[in-house]
């Protein structure tokens, strides 16, 4: 039964890669159809497990050292519910965007495969198959990044998102080989159960090397570039792949391997820091841009960035739930973001204005995800945001203080873009986009409201200490953003002109020049190593070569001699014989039927001699 | 005494078949020797094989020879070469394989003679007819041949 | 016995002419000499063994020997229409 749920989309997949140019039109009702399959199977696990508390478990038995093997509990339960939910509603979405695509039963096939691999990385029980299902979303990624494969930007895009998680995941295999190289085996369980006994140093190890792979895949510094960039790609990818799901692979990943994490606190800190540090950074870049579409990308890596810190404060339930509700509200603002772009076919803030008279239930779903996301009560991001800060507060104290300037960052770059958007003139001819593309908005406005009240862990509930310091912190300085953000954009009493002059200000919107680091000295280093083995390249695999080379010359040279005059030598030998034996016998055919007869008659006598004897 | 007489006959004409020097005479000799042969059939009570040997030789293969002999020449009158490359090999090869079957002749034990009697043409043509009926068709098929062939053969162009 | 080695002796003759003999006609009357000795021979046998077989085989053999005959003048006139002559020791097309 659980096994459906994956296998369905990949069967859509399969039908809709070779047969979608039959179907044309009705290609995604049947990407529907297999991801509501999903959906519904994934319901009803869950109605069977969230009340018991019981975990499914099945294995089928696969290479000698590794098994099929696919673990449902109450993590991986939500998460199921999160990908076919979101990418149910997300297929449904692309109908009315994808509208007129060349390539439009591709899309669904693309998008299908995604949710194939997405939800069996969800319930993979091995680390084995969860790498395999951990590349296949990337390579689906990479896909839907270059969809639009005519736009260069969007084939770069799709490359670099493939080559920079591929980085990280170099890391992750090489921790994943550390891991069964210690243990010998791929099982969570067997990991987790032999994890206490292994050397400190080696666990910290792997798990950093882990951690690698989640930092690639859940962009975080200083591998998050690839990610504003991937925004080239279809909008509803985006919502779907680097907004809900995908990118929230690392974290499911480490809260998924948590007992493993717990054991190496060292490796806990360094999460929550990279965590809460991207967080910060992107928060700030997010300020700067200009285009909707990054704005909501970098803010997705500063909610990763939350993820991490939640993980890192030994929290994997906070971590989660803020997974959970930041995909319901992250994938409403991105498919608002998207009907707004169908509107005005233009990314820019500047030519966006007074939508909210023009694109009613968009701006107001949109208003709703960007509330959820600054954490006002008593929409979903409060709450889960609430959780992590809590932990944080609890276990990781730095963290925590430093959190509340990335809160401040997220509400007002948020209302910076609500506020330059939505009231005022209205900018060029919009309209509201189809009921196809505004009921998934309106459904995942009522999750984005309605999700955070039932905390999926049941955790945080009791009284702790330093709750309501926590609460009034957090929503104190989200406050503070909103209230900055309408002195500046919404009633512009204060100008910040000036400022975008400084160099802290360029150095940020140049996104600290991290691209332009990777090109200067990830290409430099490149070209070093290079041309370093270039050299070695040169002097000592040509001369090994050159020199096997000669060996061989050398070694033909002796072969040569030996054929001409030992093999050449017997096949003429064998020659001249039969040459010079012919020419001696060929005398007895004389041609004189008399001799022939005489031959005969000597013949009998002979015969009868040595028959009968004399 | 008539047989030693045949045989002395036969061996004398036999040796100047293969030893004159004219072919002609040659040919005459063996009419000679074929009739010593056929009187031999009728002291060893085969009297059909007598005349048959008489009607088919003489009459038929002996004319066949001596027709060939005038028409292939002007020979009849020229004289043969007698002397042969090979005839002391041929000689030496002929009495070792005499002797080698004399020696063999001693050797075996034969039958001593059964006196019966027996209609010798009556038995004959009943055994052709009986026990050797396919082999007589067959020779007769042979013989079809043999004429379809000669006259192929021999035929001008 | 006396003319088993007549037969013998016949035969003998008539390979000597077989195989010293230059004329293709000779040769054949050879062979003639030849044939007439083993029939001579199943002749012997049928009237010592009072077994008829013997002479019908006598008879097969007088058959295959006018067959014979009449085929290799067939053959020798031909050859002397190519040749001009029957002598076998100046026909050796067959040599090397």
């Amino acid at each position: 039964m659980v096994v459906l749920i994956p296998f369905l989309p990949a069967l859509a997949f399969t039908i809709l890669i070779f047969f979608g140019f039959i179907l044309k039109e009705k290609a995604p009702w049947l990407a529907i159809a297999a991801l509501g399959g999903s959906f519904f199977l994934s319901l009803q696990t869950a109605f069977k497990l969230f009340p018991t508390g019981r975990e499914i478990n099945i294995s089928y038995p696969w290479f000698s050292f590794a098994a099929l093997s696919f673990h449902v509990d109450i993590l991986s339960g939500w998460m199921l519910l999160l990908v076919s939910g979101v990418g149910l509603l997300i297929v449904i979405y692309s109908v009315g965007y994808m509208k007129g695509d060349p390539r439009f039963a591709r899309f669904f096939a693309y998008l299908s495969l995604f949710c194939a691999a997405m939800l069996g990385l969800v319930l993979s029980d091995n680390l084995l198959l969860m790498y395999i299902f951990w590349e296949l979303v990337g390579l689906c990624s990479y896909f839907l990044i270059g969809f639009w494969f005519e736009k260069p930007a969007a084939a770069a895009a799709a490359k670099k998102a493939f080559i920079f998680t591929r980085a990280g995941d170099i890391g992750f295999f090489l921790g994943i080989l550390l891991l069964f190289l210690s243990v010998g085996s791929f099982e969570f369980k067997t990991i987790f159960a032999a994890a206490p006994a292994l050397l400190p140093g080696l666990l910290t190890a792997s798990t950093l090397l882990l951690f690698c792979g989640a930092v690639g895949k859940s962009a975080q510094f200083p591998l998050y570039v690839w990610l504003p960039d991937a925004m080239e790609g279809p909008t509803p990818v985006s919502a779907l792949i680097h907004a809900a799901t995908m990118v929230t692979a690392g974290v499911y990943m480490i809260a998924r391997l948590f007992p493993l994490f717990e054991l190496a606190p060292l490796t806990l800190n360094v999460v929550g820091y990279v965590g809460i540090g991207t967080a910060i950074m992107a928060g700030l870049i997010a300020v700067t841009q200009n285009d909707i579409k990054k704005i909501l990308a970098y803010s997705t890596i500063s909610q990763l960035g939350f993820m991490m810190l939640g993980l890192g404060a030994h929290s994997p339930h906070a971590g989660v739930f803020h997974l959970l509700s930041h995909g319901f509200f992250k994938a409403l603002l991105f498919l608002g973001a998207g009907s707004i772009i169908h509107a005005l076919h233009s990314n820019e803030l500047a030519d966006m204005g007074g939508l909210v008279k023009a694109m009613p239930v968009t701006s107001l779903t949109f208003i709703v995800g960007t509330l959820a996301l600054s954490g006002m009560p008593p929409f979903a991001g409060f709450f889960s945001k609430d959780e992590i800060l809590m932990a944080a507060y609890q276990r990781l104290p730095i963290g925590f203080w430093l959190a509340l300037p990335a809160v401040f960052l997220t509400s007002f770059y948020m209302f910076r873009l609500c506020f330059k958007v939505f009231p005022g003139e209205v900018k060029g001819h919009p309209h509201e986009s189809p009921l196809v593309m505004t009921a998934p908005l309106i459904i995942l406005a009522i999750l984005a409201c309605g999700f955070g009240f039932f905390n999926p862990f049941g955790g945080a509930a009791e009284e702790e200490a330093g709750k309501l310091f926590v609460l009034f912190a957090s929503l104190g300085t989200a406050f503070l953003g909103i209230f900055s953000a309408w002195l500046l954009y919404g009633i512009k009493i204060i100008s910040l002109a000036r400022y975008k002059q400084t160099l802290l200000y360029k150095f940020v919107a140049a996104k600290y020049y991290l691209d332009e680091f990777y090109i200067w000295f990830v290409g430099g280093l490149v070209a070093l190593i290079s041309r370093l083995l270039a050299i070695f390249d040169q002097r000592i695999i040509d001369g090994l070569v050159n020199l096997a080379g000669l060996v061989t010359q050398g070694f033909s040279a002796l072969n040569r001699l030996f054929d001409i005059y030992i093999v050449d030598g017997c096949v003429n030998l064998a020659g001249w014989v039969l040459g010079f034996s012919g020419e001696k016998l060929r005398r007895l055919q004389t041609g004189y039927v008399q001799n022939y007869l005489l031959f005969i008659v000597i013949g009998i006598v002979i015969i009868w001699i040595i028959k009968f004897g004399l | 005494m008539i047989f030693y007489f045949l045989a002395v006959t036969l061996i004398l004409s036999a040796i100047l078949v293969v030893t004159l020097k004219n072919i002609f005479h040659c040919a005459l000799f063996l009419i000679v020797a074929i009739l010593a042969i056929a009187g031999l059939y009728f002291h060893l009570q085969a009297p059909f094989l007598g005349v048959v040997q008489l009607i088919i030789y003489i009459g038929a293969i002996m004319v066949l020879i001596l027709f060939a002999i005038m028409l292939t020449s002007r020979i009849s009158d020229r004289l043969l070469q007698t002397a042969s490359r090979q005839s002391i090999p041929a000689l030496l090869a002929v009495i070792v394989f005499i002797l080698l079957a004399l020696k063999s002749l001693d050797k075996t034990p034969l039958p001593a003679h059964i006196g019966k009697n027996f209609d010798p043409i009556l038995d004959l043509g009943r055994a052709l007819m009986t026990a050797y009926v396919l082999p007589f068709e067959v020779v007769s098929l042979l013989l079809l041949v043999a004429l379809v062939g000669a006259i192929a053969l021999a035929r001008k162009d | 016995m006396e003319i088993i080695v007549l037969s013998l002796i016949l035969f003998g003759i008539g390979l000597f002419g077989a195989l010293t003999r230059k004329n293709a006609i000779a040769i054949l009357m050879a062979i003639e000499l030849m044939l007439n000795a083993v029939n001579l021979n199943l002749a012997y046998f049928s009237h010592n063994l009072s077994n008829i077989s013997g002479q019908v085989f006598v008879l097969f053999i007088i058959a295959a020997a006018a067959a014979e005959a009449v085929i290799g003048l067939a053959i020798i006139i031909n050859l002397y229409r190519e040749f001009h002559k029957i002598d076998v020791e100046e026909i050796t097309l067959l040599k090397w």
